[in-house]
């Protein structure tokens, strides 16, 4: 009886530690998981603050920098642009579509005029994203004037 | 009476013990493998767009912008960027075709076979506009069925 109460109890306290090392296992994963969840959603943002700052850069160039015409342009691409200060901000959702005004926006691309150069326009484009601090992308444009 | 309910109390706690670690352990593997999942389609998602729309903007930069053209070619839209090389005109054409974005490149005038393109990269869907002349948005869904755009000028 003794001996089937000790084993009992050796039992029992083998089991507690294999799970109390199975719970760490299972943090220490659960992190890993959610770092590569993580990583993967920086990854795709990236990957479209590319993309937007490539078709704005593009916009940008092909009307050689005239601020009006691409605001005209970036509304005939399908875009809403809105004029705040002396920038042209664009406004998106978590899927990156348009957006009309800055309400629920998660995303906005900034488009600053700065000093003209001599030979050249140039304008500051940022991509930012409300959950982060700093922009997810930052160029400096600049388009000849020929 | 008191030995036998304290008996059936342990091996009650030992098949609850059991039972825990096996559902904790099911838990961990059943998220692992969502995540996991999640990842690789994520990824793959992720590669399809930057594969297609970077291999046409390197195509537009790389290329002479002096003759790019959006046709039709067997109720196909494609882009077409036309190339001199050793006064012989060659056209490139980069267009969605069974299920993949394709390019091909050929003598201009020749016959044009949408199979004989080269694969770039398997994609849902791809729909090239010009929103004015000279200036294209290329729109490619993912399996995931997002769409991604990039606009493209010719002029740099």
């Amino acid at each position: 009886m003794y001996t089937n109460k000790r084993s009992n109890a050796t039992f029992i306290l083998e089991f507690v530690i294999a799970i109390f090392f199975f719970m760490i296992a299972a943090a220490v994963l659960s992190k890993v998981y959610a770092n590569t969840a993580v990583a993967v959603n920086t990854s795709r943002q990236e990957t479209e603050a590319y993309l937007q700052m490539r078709s704005v850069a593009s916009v940008y160039s092909y009307n050689k920098g005239d601020v009006e015409g691409v605001f005209s342009t970036l509304e005939k691409c399908g875009y809403y642009p809105l004029r705040e200060d002396e920038n042209i901000v664009l406004y998106f959702d978590s899927a990156w579509s348009p957006l009309q005004s800055e309400e629920n926006f998660v995303y906005k691309a900034v488009i600053k005029e700065t000093q003209d150069k001599e030979n050249y326009k140039s304008a500051q484009l940022a991509i930012i994203c409300t959950e982060k601090e700093i922009p997810l992308a930052e160029i400096e444009l600049a388009a000849a004037e020929l | 009476m008191k030995t036998k309910k304290s008996s059936a109390f342990t091996g009650l706690f030992n098949f609850l013990l059991v039972w825990l670690l096996g559902v904790l352990a099911l838990m961990l593997i059943t998220v692992g493998i969502q995540t996991y999942k999640n990842t690789v389609d994520k990824m793959n998602c992720n590669a399809q767009v930057r594969t297609s729309l970077q291999y046409i903007i390197t195509k537009f930069e790389q290329s002479p912008k002096d003759v790019v053209y959006l046709t039709q070619l067997e109720n196909t839209s494609a882009i077409a960027l036309e190339e001199n090389i050793e006064n012989q005109i060659y056209v490139t054409y980069i267009y969605f075709y069974d299920g993949a974005l394709r390019e091909l490149q050929i003598k201009k005038g020749a016959q044009f076979g949408p199979q004989a393109g080269e694969f770039i990269a398997a994609i849902n869907n791809f729909e090239i506009t010009e929103v004015e002349e000279g200036l294209f948005r290329f729109k490619v869904t993912t399996s995931d069925k997002l769409t991604h755009e990039v606009i493209i000028s010719t002029v740099f």
